[in-house]
Parts: C-alpha cells; sequence; structure tokens
C-alpha cells in the first residue's frame, strides 16, 4: 500500500483496517446487499488508507522510530558533543587559537579560551533542540552540558581504575593535576555549555510561566 | 438524514468518549454503535474514524490495545482513560450548552 510507516506500525494498521473491511463487508452482505455491490464499497473505502496512515504516523502510536528520550536528549547531546569536539579540532588547527599548555605537578593541562568561546553555541543548541522535541527543561540542560558528561563519565571510569586496580603511582602520586584537569575538561567548559544554554532555558521557563505552552483538548 | 459535516465532525469526538465511557470497544464495534444509537444520523467511515481514534490515542485520552481471539480475529480495543474521563464531562456540558443556547435562539425543540 505505500504506506509511510515502519514495517510493524504498517502490519499493525493494516491488520486493523482489514478486520473493519472484512466486518463492514460481513454487515453489508447480512443486510442483503449483493455480494459484488458489498465488496465495491469496501474497496472504495481503501481510497482513503494512505491518509489514515499520514494520521497514524504523525500521531506516533505503536511505538516510534525513535522514542522520546532519544529525541529530547541522546540526539541533541550527541549533537553537541560532535560540534564540542569539532570545534576543539578546528581551533588547534588555528595557531591564534590552538589552546595555551601549563604545566602542572608533573603533568600538561591545556586552556583553550577560543574553545571555551565556542562552546556557547554548542550549549545553546543542545538546549534548543532538547526544548524543540518537547524535552524537559532537564533534559535541555543535560543535553547541554553532554560533552562535560561524558568526559565527566570517562574520569569516573578511568581515576577509580587507575587507583584502585591498576596501582597507577602517576594517578596515585599527582592528585592535584587530575584534580586540574577535572577542572579545565569537565568544569568550566560545563559552565559555558551552560551559559551558553542560559538563553534558551530562560525562555523556556518564561514560556512555561506565560501559558504558551500547547494544552491538550 | 445525515447531520452537517461540521456539526458531525465536532460531536464526533463526544459520540466516542461517551461510547466508550462504560466499556472498551474495537473500530469497528464503535462506528456501528454510534450509527445504531444516532439512528443513522451520526456514520463513521475508516477515513473518519480511524485518524480520530488515532489523535485521541495521542492525546491519552484513549488507550488501544490488542486481545486475542480464538475464535476469530484478533481485535484492537480502544478504551477510555483517567485522562479521557475528566475530558468528557466539559465537553458534555458544553455541548449541551451549546444545544440550550440553540433551542433558545430558534426554538427547534419546541418545533
Amino acid at each position: 500500500m505505500g504506506l509511510p510507516l515502519s514495517r510493524s506500525r504498517r502490519e499493525n494498521l493494516t491488520l486493523e483496517l482489514a478486520n473493519h473491511l472484512e466486518d463492514l463487508y460481513a454487515e453489508l452482505v447480512a443486510s442483503g446487499i449483493p455480494e459484488l455491490e458489498a465488496s465495491a464499497q469496501c474497496v472504495e473505502q481503501l481510497n482513503d488508507v494512505p491518509q489514515i496512515a499520514a494520521v497514524a504516523k504523525r500521531s506516533e502510536i505503536w511505538g516510534d522510530a525513535m522514542n522520546q528520550r532519544s529525541r529530547t536528549l541522546w540526539l541533541p547531546g550527541l549533537i553537541t558533543l560532535t560540534l564540542a569536539s569539532v570545534s576543539l579540532m578546528v581551533m588547534q588547527l588555528f595557531t591564534f587559537s590552538r589552546p595555551r599548555v601549563h604545566s602542572v605537578d608533573g603533568g600538561a593541562v591545556a586552556v583553550g579560551f577560543a574553545w571555551l568561546v565556542s562552546l556557547l553555541p554548542c550549549g545553546a543548541l543542545g538546549a534548543y533542540l532538547s526544548r524543540r522535541a518537547g524535552g524537559s527543561r532537564w533534559s535541555s540542560i543535560i543535553a547541554s552540558l553532554f560533552p562535560s558528561v561524558i568526559m565527566l563519565a570517562v574520569f569516573c571510569i578511568i581515576l577509580p581504575i587507575g587507583v584502585l586496580v591498576e596501582r597507577n603511582t602517576y594517578i596515585i602520586h599527582h592528585p592535584r593535576y587530575f584534580g586540574l584537569a577535572l577542572l579545565v575538561w569537565i568544569v568550566v567548559p560545563g559552565s559555558a555549555l551552560l551559559l551558553g544554554a542560559l538563553p534558551v532555558l530562560w525562555k523556556m521557563k518564561n514560556r512555561a510561566r506565560t501559558g504558551t505552552t500547547p494544552h491538550l483538548a | 438524514m445525515a447531520v452537517p459535516s461540521k456539526i458531525a465532525r465536532g460531536s464526533a469526538e463526544l459520540a466516542v468518549l461517551a461510547l466508550l465511557e462504560h466499556r472498551s470497544l474495537y473500530g469497528f464495534e464503535i462506528a456501528k454503535q454510534i450509527e445504531e444509537r444516532t439512528e443513522g444520523s451520526l456514520r463513521f467511515t475508516m477515513a473518519s474514524l480511524y485518524p480520530m481514534l488515532y489523535e485521541l490515542e495521542k492525546r491519552g485520552a484513549v488507550k488501544a490495545q490488542w486481545e486475542a481471539n480464538p475464535a476469530g480475529r484478533d481485535r484492537r480495543y480502544y478504551s477510555l482513560t483517567t485522562k479521557g474521563r475528566k475530558e468528557l464531562e466539559p465537553l458534555r456540558r458544553e455541548w449541551k450548552k451549546f444545544f440550550v443556547a440553540l433551542d433558545q435562539l430558534t426554538g427547534f425543540n419546541h418545533a
């Protein structure tokens, strides 16, 4: 039938409509209408199937290919992460915007102000995409902070494994360095991302207050 | 005689919600019962019934569930949700108010 639906949704819709037509046919025949005419009336209703399928697709029933959490959190978050990573790569290509490397506690920490500035629109975009998909305020915040959240997760995995499992003496003897790295790679970029997201979050708050969000029925 | 389409569309939602208030029904049953109870004034085709049911489902006013039927075909039964019940009462009041107003204006009840 060429319905614009995923396979499972198409099967469900087809089954429901086919059942309807079979019931209709049986009823028409039972009421004394000749079989040929009854089947013609049923076939005529098939013309409406694409229109019904379009509503079924728009209604997002029978499960959607992408669920609500994917649309409001994972996808905006991944876009923010990708943009933040790409902007870091681009910044490193240009001498004027390369991160400054500081030596701390036997290690090196890179601080890139240009990159931090580029994180402002990244955070704003993450929050906007999440909001546009109907995400809650928390979804928008997490989507905008996604690069920092990922870095925090990496630190939370690497540091305990390094200290407790591998007994890595470098990590054990340079806590200041890792503390600073935590600040430079998580807290500071996170602040920049959040700063960028604030106007979007602010707008969201105002919309909720003024009641412009659509309500049902 | 069929009721003109605009009024029928507006009242169709109320008719479906009211019908599902007491028991769950599948699509064809909904259409058939509405036609029988309104003596043919309200008639649903597939194109008018299912889009409305899917919109109501999306809105959370009704929920649908496939039920296996060993004797025949599996059916997708629609039932009213708590949200649908909450929507039904104000909808009833609105329509009642509308008909009372129309009655006052035209006196069609006394015609």
